[in-house]
This record gives C-alpha cells, structure tokens and sequence, in this order.
C-alpha cells in the first residue's frame, strides 16, 4: 500500500498511550486510530485541523484516573464498581493523515483506502478528525471491504457539510450499499434546528430513524438508548460517528457549526454508555471538534469521553472488589 | 464652575474584595491574611492558575459593588502574592513554608488563593511549624483524590497527584483527611490508602449536607482538633468555569458549593486555600471570576466563625 501516514504523528501523544505503528502492523481485534486533520471552509468556522491531537490529548486526560493507577482499576463511590482499563487489548495509533489541510478528493480516497485496509486486516478503524465531509470517505472504505452494517450517526445534522467545492450531501445518500433493504440501515441521534426536507424524505426513503435533541430533552436518554439497541438487533454490524456538533453550544463552543439546544455532554456519555454497542462496532468516526474556539476545552474533552463510551467494553472491564 | 469644583472620584487599588493592603507586621491574632500563588506550572494539569489570584481581585470588586451587603471581613489583609522560584521548586518548597510559618507565627490565619494544589503541603508544613501545639485535620473539597504513591520526592517534590498523601503524612496519616465533593472515577489504590478517612462524593453531597460537620468530628480520635480547609474548584460541575481538571458535567453547583463551606465553618478552620481555577484573562474578570470570587468569601466568612462544635 502506498504510504499515506505521515512519518511520525503530529499530535504529542498518541490515543490512549497506544503504540505508534504504521498500517502492515495491523493485526486481528486491534484498535486502529488514525487522524484525517482537514479543516472545515466557509461558511462554516475552521479549526478541525487541530481536532486529532486535541483529541489524543483529551484522551489521555481523561483516562489520567486509569493511568494513576498502578492497578489502571478506578473506583465509583456511588456505585461501589470498580473498572479496569484493559491494558493488554492491542491498540494502534497510525499518525495523522501527511499533507492534509482541508477535504479534498484526494483526502476522501486516502480515508478510504486506509480504512478498507484497517479493516481487511481485522482491524477496528478509528478516524479522529477533521471535518465532518470526511464520513463519505469512512464510508466508502467501509462500503468497499465489508458487505452490510448500519450507520449509527450521533449529530445535530442530517447531511455532509459542504466544504471546499464538495457538495454537501445526505447522510440517507451515503449508504450506497444495501443489501438487506429490510433493514432500518440509519439512526441519526440528537438533531438539532431546521433540516432541510430532502434529508428528512431520504432517512424516510430507506427507513432510517431520528431521534431529536429536543426529545431527548423532553423524554430523557432512555429514549435514545432505546433506539440504538433496537437498531443493534436489527443490524449485526455498526459503523458509529461522533459529530461533535451535536453538542449545545453553551457546553462545548469548540465546533465548525453552532447548535442551541443540543446534547450536553453528560447526556452524549449516558447515551453511548448505556447503549453499549462496543461489540458490533465495525468503524468508529470522530468528527468537527475545533479546539482553538472552545477555549476552556470543554470540546474536546466531552467528545473524546464520548468515544471511550463507544468503545466501552473493548477498552474496560468491570471488576469485583 | 471651576476645575476645583469638579467631583473626583477615584477607585483603589484592587485587593481581595477591597481588603486592606498589609504586611507581615500588620498581622496578629484574629486577622486572616489573604495571599495569591502565582504558581502552576511545576506539576502536571493545565498551566494558568497562577492569574487567578490577580483575576479574583478584580472581580472581587464589581461583586462589592453590585452586592454592598456582603461588605469584606474587617480581619483580612491582602499581603499580596507569596515569594516563589519559578525553575527551583525545591527552594519555592523551601520558601513557601518559611513564609506560611512566619505569617502563622503571628497569630494570623493564612488564605492562599491561585495557584496549584501541589504547593500547599509545603504551606501547611509551615503550618505545623508555627503551631506545633496544633493537632491539624485537613478537609479537601475537590473532584480528584490525589492520593498517589509518593515517587521520587527528591526529583519531583511538587506532585499534584500525590499532595493529600503529603498532607496525610504531615498530619499523621490519612485517618487525619476528609475529602469531600470527590468524582465517581478514582484510582483504586488511591481509595486503598484512603480506607480510613471520611470520604463523600459529590453526588452523596447534594442530597443532604445535615449533619456533615458532626459526622466528620464522629471519625477523630480526637475531638480537640484544628482544621486546614482546601478547595479546589474542580469540584464545579459549571461549563462556564475553567479548572486545571477538565469538565465532566458531574460535581457541585455554585450554591451547594457555599453552602458547604459555610457548613464547615462549625468547624475551627485555621489556614485554607483556594486552588485550580483557571481564570480568563480578560480586564475586569469574567461571571467566571465572580462566581469564584463569591466562594473565597464563603471561605473567609468560614474562617472568621467561632467554631461552634470544638475549642
């Protein structure tokens, strides 16, 4: 495969204390990170380039109670459980993505082919972005090396932005593939605000589901739980992403886009915990955190602890006391 | 009318909620001498809580202002910020508790406000010194245990992470810690050491605070004993207020925060801080400041009870 990586990541730290490699390392049920920094242009704000390593830094924050402790075993007073970071699972960090800047076509085949090839070799590709147009290029690599799995997208939006001369697009429209059309192949939750109608009428058009930010308001996250274990028996395998737009703006500022009304981070957290997907996951996508306009961190922060909920049992395990 | 005539009217140099401004000889029993710690940089965590001690006095002052019945203490100074040695932390130790012993041997009680938690077992190890007589608990208002192994004191005396063990073992051991307000996640070898201690969490906080002052002397061997209170502002569950720990969403509001200092003040609290708010560093302090600035108030409000349980 043709060397896409840069030689050495430019974040400080890699994800979770992952070790460094390059992709021929990828072995079966690793963890693969990889960092895709393409700024967001006009009319949106820009700043994702930094995403990835705010990402990796947020990370490591908020793991820092695992990692003080020699045992990597935390404790809940409330509960009374203790948790332990699974150490010995195998996790990749690949660096970010050379000579990227904004979302080209070129970046969007460069995700894709570095997806398809996590993913052929047993891999769980993990992409830290970036702009939130670079999900066609997840998908597409997914699309391209495995047969059918549901796309669990937890945003504010029901599209692709527009970025850089790529047309915006459906989120309904990326699913190329369906080879069940029984199946409910979308769940978007926490939208937010007016969407235009054609992207209502495509999640309808292929029986996809939305779960609204406001009704997760009115109702509480076990609605969205409900949702995305439904959507787990329907659908053995799950792609996941994790637009950090979908968080209200007065909680995490740090986004292309603003959102008045959407999730808290508490709210985000409780969902992807509770849902706990972690075993169905066949990609994960981390987009839209732009960490210079949040400047108490409160984005990157909030979804890095998003993404660890995700994982969940991939990278912890409950222990007795 | 002539340039005489003009009305002039001039504001006063920021202080701590308009203190006035003193030194060392201005000190005796019963005053609080309020102090800033322009240091944040030598343990881990996210550097700039060395301006907060800067920021509160500007914001200490619109709080004044807007909200003239909650005049300052008359026993506070502001003795302005402590001495410390930006790229020698084993001589900023040294220092810091020289001064905290010197300012305690007045008779004074000491408020630090800014900087990190790392500094102050140097500060309550001075403590100790000017009041050798004084069996001295600490009570820790903070989301993180920071109980950690001691490692490596020599290479690293100024450890965040492992500064409530140094103050246990100042105090005479961990039974001698409460730690209250503490996250729902924290290391287990760290609650191992603190198996003896009284221990709430935040969550166990905001139901109910009665009877928390009694349920905390229950545990002392003791009940002849003195108090060092040290907030850290993590303990905030408010998006709008930076700490050196980032934001989970889980924690104290502003209101229980207060409420529970004030709580403790049934308690005799003899030295305190107010460590790891991160402030923005805009001119007249930020809603952030003045929230911050309304807690040290509670914490002085606190020190200047009689207590009403002990001594």
């Amino acid at each position: 495969m043709t060397k896409l990586m840069s030689e050495s990541t430019t974040a400080s730290t890699t994800y979770a204390g992952f070790s460094e490699t390059n992709i021929e390392e990828v072995s079966q049920g690793s963890i693969v990170v990889f960092g895709v920094p393409a700024d967001s242009t006009l009319p949106r704000r820009s700043g994702c380039s930094n995403g990835p390593k705010a990402l990796r830094r947020a990370t490591i924050g908020a793991l820092g109670c695992y990692f003080n402790s020699p045992s990597k075993t935390v404790v809940s007073l409330d509960s009374g459980k203790a948790t332990r970071f699974r150490s010995e699972v195998i996790g990749l960090d690949l660096g970010d993505l050379a000579d990227c800047t904004e979302v080209t076509i070129d970046t969007l085949k460069q995700v894709e082919q570095v997806t398809a090839g996590v993913h052929e070799q047993g891999g769980l590709p993990v992409l830290l972005g970036g702009d939130g147009h670079i999900l066609e290029g997840l998908i597409a690599g997914l699309q391209s090396s495995t047969s059918e799995f549901g796309l669990l997208v937890i945003s504010n939006r029901l599209d692709i932005p527009r970025v850089n001369g790529l047309a915006s697009k459906t989120l309904s429209s990326l699913m190329t593939v369906r080879t069940n059309p029984e199946n409910y192949p979308l769940l978007v939750i926490g939208a937010n605000g007016i969407q235009p109608y054609e992207n209502w009428k495509g999640i309808e058009d292929i029986q996809g589901n939305v779960i609204a930010a406001e009704i997760i308001h009115e109702q509480g996250v076990e609605v969205a739980v409900n949702a995305i274990q439904q959507f787990g028996l329907q659908n053995k395998h799950i792609l996941c992403v994790i637009d950090a737009g979908v968080l209200d703006t007065g909680y995490a500022a740090g986004t292309p886009g603003l959102n008045v009304g959407g999730l808290t981070p508490l709210q985000l957290t409780d969902i992807l915990s509770k849902a706990n997907v972690a075993s169905q996951l066949v990609g994960i996508g981390v987009t839209n955190v732009a960490p210079l306009l949040d400047a108490r961190g409160h984005s990157q922060y909030a979804t890095a602890q998003a993404l660890l909920a995700v994982l969940g049992e991939r990278l912890f395990e409950e222990m007795s006391l | 009318m002539s340039s005489a005539d003009l009305p002039v009217s001039m504001l006063s140099v920021p202080s701590f909620f308009g203190a006035p401004i003193g030194d060392i000889e201005d000190l005796s029993e019963g005053k609080i001498a309020v102090a800033g710690l322009f240091c944040d940089h030598f343990s881990e965590g996210e550097p700039g809580a060395r301006y907060a001690a800067r920021q509160l006095r500007y914001a200490s002052l619109p709080v004044l202002t807007h909200r003239p019945n909650i005049a300052p203490a008359n026993n506070t100074i502001d003795v302005g910020e402590l001495n410390i040695f930006p790229i020698e932390p084993q001589k900023t130790l040294s220092i810091l508790k020289e001064q905290s012993f010197r300012i305690h041997q007045t008779g004074a009680k000491l408020l630090t406000l800014g900087g990190d938690y790392s500094l102050i077992p140097a500060l309550v190890s001075g403590q100790l010194k000017a009041r050798p007589d004084h069996d001295l608990n600490i009570i820790r208002i903070s989301r993180n245990l920071d109980a950690a192994e001691i490692l490596n004191p020599q290479k690293n005396p100024l450890s965040r992470s492992c500064a409530t063990r140094q103050l246990g073992e100042h105090c005479g051991g961990s039974k001698s810690i409460t730690l209250l307000g503490v996250s729902d996640s924290n290391p287990l070898e760290e609650f191992e050491y603190l198996a003896g201690s009284f221990v709430r969490s935040a969550q166990q906080l905001s139901t109910s605070l009665s009877g928390l002052t009694e349920q905390i002397l229950k545990g002392l061997p003791d009940k002849n004993v003195s108090f060092y209170l040290s907030v850290d502002i993590d303990v905030l569950a408010l998006p709008s207020i930076r700490s050196n720990s980032a934001y989970t969403g889980t924690g104290l509001t502003p209101k229980q925060l207060n409420a529970l200092i004030l709580e403790l003040g049934k308690l005799p609290i003899i030295g305190a801080d107010v460590t790891g708010y991160i402030p923005d560093l805009d001119i007249s302090g930020s809603a952030a400041s003045v929230t911050v600035a309304e807690i040290v108030k509670s914490v002085i409000e606190t020190m200047s009870q009689e207590s009403a349980l002990c001594r």
